[in-house]
């Protein structure tokens, strides 16, 4: 799971530094990823687990590190 | 079906208003935002600026964000205005349309926004753009303290004569009931490969909330004043 969400924020995130760099509890916001690249990351991590984030997880918590997202998409995806 | 809606510009106030040299001789109501923001910094009772009387409509009060020592008692003023701005890269969009498609612009954008962004790619992209920084200008002035509403919920709309007005509806207009905003008001714009918004948002009066630090509270006429 973890590779998947660093192999989506090195395309997406347009992070200004090497995703490898960044630690799992790391705040993204902090290391660059804007509110655009977040939507991006999101819609990609939904077609790699064809899962859909609802309403209720569209909050900067949710994607702040890697951690974070970690957490929500166990929550999507279940057990 | 939308809960709550604001789509009407504030009439432009009177011309003795729009001697602010800071925004030029434009006479559209997108100047207005600026004017606000003029009284925010400048006029916190609103009486006069520059010798003119504040429009009509623009006669709510605005306050200070500070707290008020009268007599022995503490009167915290909440802030009648809120502004919210975001600036995003026109490419990135151009990008997301171009690898999402379908997928990203309809879980961001309404279909009348879809279809206010017609034309070449990158034109399209322009408009994409700027009203996904209203979008988010918007989360910034309603400040969610849980989930944000979802991109759909903040509908730009683009009128005939050019300018645009945001219309909420779901989550966003629960968070915008909530905080007693009244009136919205929303300026686009994008040049050289940027896109950027400002949105500003009138709260309704809200009831000051007086703390006393003894037995004597404020005057009675502080609370028609705030």
């Amino acid at each position: 799971m973890d590779e998947m969400i660093r192999a989506v924020l090195a395309e997406h995130g347009r992070l200004p530094v090497d995703v490898a760099t960044i630690r799992d509890d790391d705040d993204l916001y902090q290391a660059g990823m804007t509110s655009h690249a977040t939507v991006n990351v999101m819609l990609a991590l939904e077609d790699e687990l064809d899962v859909e984030f609802p309403e209720s997880m569209l909050r900067k918590s949710t994607f702040e590190s890697i951690t974070s997202i970690r957490t929500a998409l166990s929550e999507l995806t279940g057990p | 079906m939308p809960v709550y809606q604001r789509v009407q510009p504030i009439p432009a106030p009177s011309s003795a208003l729009r001697s602010d040299s800071r925004s030029g001789p434009d006479d559209s109501p997108h100047r207005l935002p600026a004017i606000m923001l003029m009284y925010s910094l400048e006029s916190p009772s609103l009486t006069e600026v520059d010798g003119a009387r504040p429009h009509s409509e623009m006669a709510v009060p605005i306050r200070s964000r500070s707290v008020r020592r009268v007599g022995k008692a503490s009167v915290s003023t909440d802030t009648g205005i809120r502004v919210g701005a975001d600036v995003v890269e026109v490419h990135q969009v151009a990008d997301s349309v171009a690898h999402f498609g379908d997928r990203y612009l309809r879980r961001i954008f309404t279909e009348h926004e879809i279809s206010s962004c017609s034309g070449p790619p990158m034109v399209a992209a322009a408009g994409l753009a700027a009203r996904f920084a209203a979008k988010e200008a918007t989360i910034k002035v309603l400040r969610p303290s849980g989930h944000q509403p979802d991109w759909r919920c903040m509908e730009v709309s683009r009128h005939p004569e050019g300018w645009c007005s945001l219309s909420l509806s779901g989550h966003a207009a629960v968070l915008a009931e909530r905080a007693g905003i009244t009136e919205l008001a929303v300026s686009l714009t994008h040049e050289g490969g940027m896109a950027a918004a400002v949105v500003i948002a009138l709260c309704r009066p809200l009831e000051p909330k007086v703390k006393a630090s003894s037995s004597h509270l404020g005057e009675p006429c502080l609370c028609g004043a705030l």
